[in-house]
């Protein structure tokens, strides 16, 4: 369905180029859910704006593919892509608070992608707009209101429809739950995992919420200095990581009722700017050899779809 | 306070005006003084031009002889001008011509600026550069001798003073828009339509223009005041359309004929003091819908 091929991008800013996303590989199949997880500057939302071609005017797509069904989404024109886009491809993304138009009913504003389309007009659109906000569980008396009168909660529901409405295939969720408090957020993801499994949609579920994508995702990518750490279903990133990086945020996960303390990753993310050479995780690495600092990402583990991209994945 | 945190304030300030419709627009309106006053000042003159036909004593061309530049009587109020004309009646006619231009020039200079404002703040990159060098032409030239020169050119027709008053004031419109919409810009929402596949056009006037609107609304309400203002100046200084009846066509023959040496403060006074009452109401009103629309400028 989705294939990403050694994507490489880069943002030009005034301390240097960044890069972003080096050699990634990814493949997500038609209806699965793919969990995206890495700390802030993994790459993980440059990868969800790739994918939509709206990547800010300093980034450049250095070179590498990523395929629909087999197209090229760089080779087509902007009036193409742009038809792609809310029709075939939906985001959800962050802060969902200022994602809707302050001046616009919520009706309003959840139909207009048909609009946009022209799948739908008027009335008849505004209609379509209240069944989807229906299906997401608002009810009739905020589908007149605008946005500052909804909750955080809602106003996320409300967006969800929005992205829903034409009946995409594909669904990117870039922290779709950040900034919602616990209760809302299992409220949030369920309704996604619901929506994804009822309309068959292929989805991107990008955060840096580990738990929170264990409760989503068929199969999760770590994410690491915007390269691609491990890959494997939810269950073997779960019971069997094999690169260090996802045991030490597999360990930093708090435990409600055991008593193991919380183990952090001691060191900081590396820099865009200066990627070191070798393994990108080295230096926060307990288990680091002197080869890591000459490793050339080499495929370390492998069992099926299972991969770690790590010498020592052994030592585990 | 960053400028984001400006603009969502006026937008919030318009989504409360929205939110509670036309009533609860008045009903806080109506707490402001200054702007109920400045409303009140333009219900009147527009009501003057309106019913001039009806309340003035004379027809305000009908040339008397053998009473030119009369005192104030009984019979003539405010007296007659040079050709015998009734004064009163005269200054009564006047509100016709400044509410028409005053209507008219800011409707063409707050569209031109809007348009403008929200291309190039939208777009940026060259077009902004090209549209803002545009923009600064006009703001550095000096408004009042540029229009005379144009209307002394294109001639002094009413419809010419319209075009040129319109058209030579939209700058500052423009530029605040300008502004505005590179703020806008950058909010979710306007990312969202993208991602929704949104064309610019759809949301550059779907999205963007009724967020500005408010700053629109109190920007196009003082534009009218300064379009009266540069229409009364070129009239005086003799560029317009001798044959309409305007205040400052008034003033200029009172200057022609000696009148305001002669003492003759009933030829003068009324007309001058209409112009700065009409433009005193439009500023007021237009300063009252900004503080409202800006909750920063609340308190004052």
């Amino acid at each position: 369905m989705i294939s990403v091929n050694k994507l490489n991008v880069s943002y030009k800013t005034d301390s240097g180029v960044a890069r972003a996303i080096t050699d990634l590989d990814m493949d997500v199949h038609e209806g699965e859910t793919m969990g995206l997880v890495g700390e802030s500057g993994s790459g993980k939302s440059t990868l969800g704006l790739a994918m939509m071609r709206i990547l800010p005017k300093n980034a450049q797509i250095l070179s590498g593919s990523i395929q629909v069904d087999g197209t090229d989404l760089m080779s087509l024109s902007t009036g193409k892509m742009r038809r792609l886009r809310g029709e075939t491809i939906s985001m959800v993304f962050q802060g969902a608070m200022n994602s809707l138009n302050p001046l616009m009913t919520i009706e309003r504003q959840v139909s207009e992608p048909l609009i946009i389309h022209n799948m739908a007009q008027g009335e008849d659109a505004l209609e379509r707009g209240r069944e989807v906000l229906r299906k997401v569980g608002l009810k009739s008396a905020v589908w007149k209101q605008y946005p500052h009168q909804l909750s955080g909660g809602m106003k996320q529901r409300a967006v969800i429809a929005m992205a829903i409405i034409t009946n995409p295939k594909i669904l990117i969720a870039d922290e779709p739950t950040t900034g919602l408090d616990v209760v809302t957020q299992m409220a949030i993801v369920k309704l996604l995992k619901d929506t994804q499994r009822e309309r068959n949609i292929t989805m991107i579920f990008i955060s840096h919420d580990l738990p929170i994508v264990t409760k989503i995702a068929d199969r999760i990518s770590i994410m690491y200095g915007g390269r691609l750490m491990e890959s494997g279903t939810t269950s073997e990133i779960v019971r069997s990581p094999r690169h260090p990086y996802t045991t030490k945020l597999l360990a930093s996960v708090p435990d409600v009722r055991g008593d193991h303390l919380i183990s952090g990753i001691p060191g900081e993310p590396v820099s865009a700017l200066r990627l070191p050479a070798g393994c990108l995780f080295r230096e926060r690495c307990e288990n680091a050899l002197k080869e890591c600092s000459s490793y050339n990402y080499e495929i370390g583990y492998q069992e099926k779809d299972h991969v770690a991209f790590c010498i020592n994945t052994g030592a585990v | 306070m960053n400028s984001q945190t400006e603009v969502m304030d006026y937008i919030k300030g318009s989504m409360r005006r929205t939110g509670s419709g036309v009533l609860g627009f008045w009903n806080r309106y109506k707490r402001n003084k200054i702007g109920v006053a400045g409303l009140g000042i333009i219900i009147f003159f527009t009501l003057m031009a309106i019913l001039a036909p009806v309340i003035s004593p004379y027809n305000p061309n009908t040339i008397n002889s053998s009473l030119y530049l009369s005192p104030p009587s009984s019979a003539h109020l405010l007296g007659t001008d040079s050709l015998g004309r009734d004064l009163l009646s005269r200054d009564f006619y006047g509100a016709q011509i400044s509410l028409i231009v005053g209507f008219a020039a800011a409707a063409i200079s707050v569209f031109v600026g809007l348009v403008i404002g929200l291309y190039s703040g939208y777009f940026g990159g060259w077009a902004d550069e090209i549209l803002m060098r545009v923009t600064d032409f006009f703001l550095v030239i000096p408004t009042l001798v540029f229009m005379i020169v144009i209307a002394a050119v294109i001639g002094p027709s009413l419809v010419n003073v319209i075009l040129v008053i319109g058209l030579l004031s939209w700058p500052s419109t423009a530029r605040t828009i300008r502004s505005m919409v590179l703020s806008i810009k950058n909010w979710p929402f306007i990312e969202s339509a993208m991602i929704n596949g949104g064309k610019s056009n759809y949301i550059i006037f779907r999205h963007i223009a009724p967020n500005v609107f408010p700053v629109v609304f109190a920007n196009a309400v003082m534009s009218v005041a300064s379009a009266i203002f540069a229409q009364a100046s070129l009239v005086f200084l003799g560029v317009g359309d001798i044959t309409d009846i305007s205040w400052g066509g008034t003033i200029h023959n009172a200057f022609a004929f000696g009148a305001v040496s002669a003492g003759m403060w009933w030829y003068v006074i009324p007309p001058g003091l209409f112009i700065i009452l009409v433009i005193l109401g439009f500023t007021m009103t237009g300063y009252s819908l900004e503080e409202m629309f800006n909750p920063k400028k609340r308190g004052f």
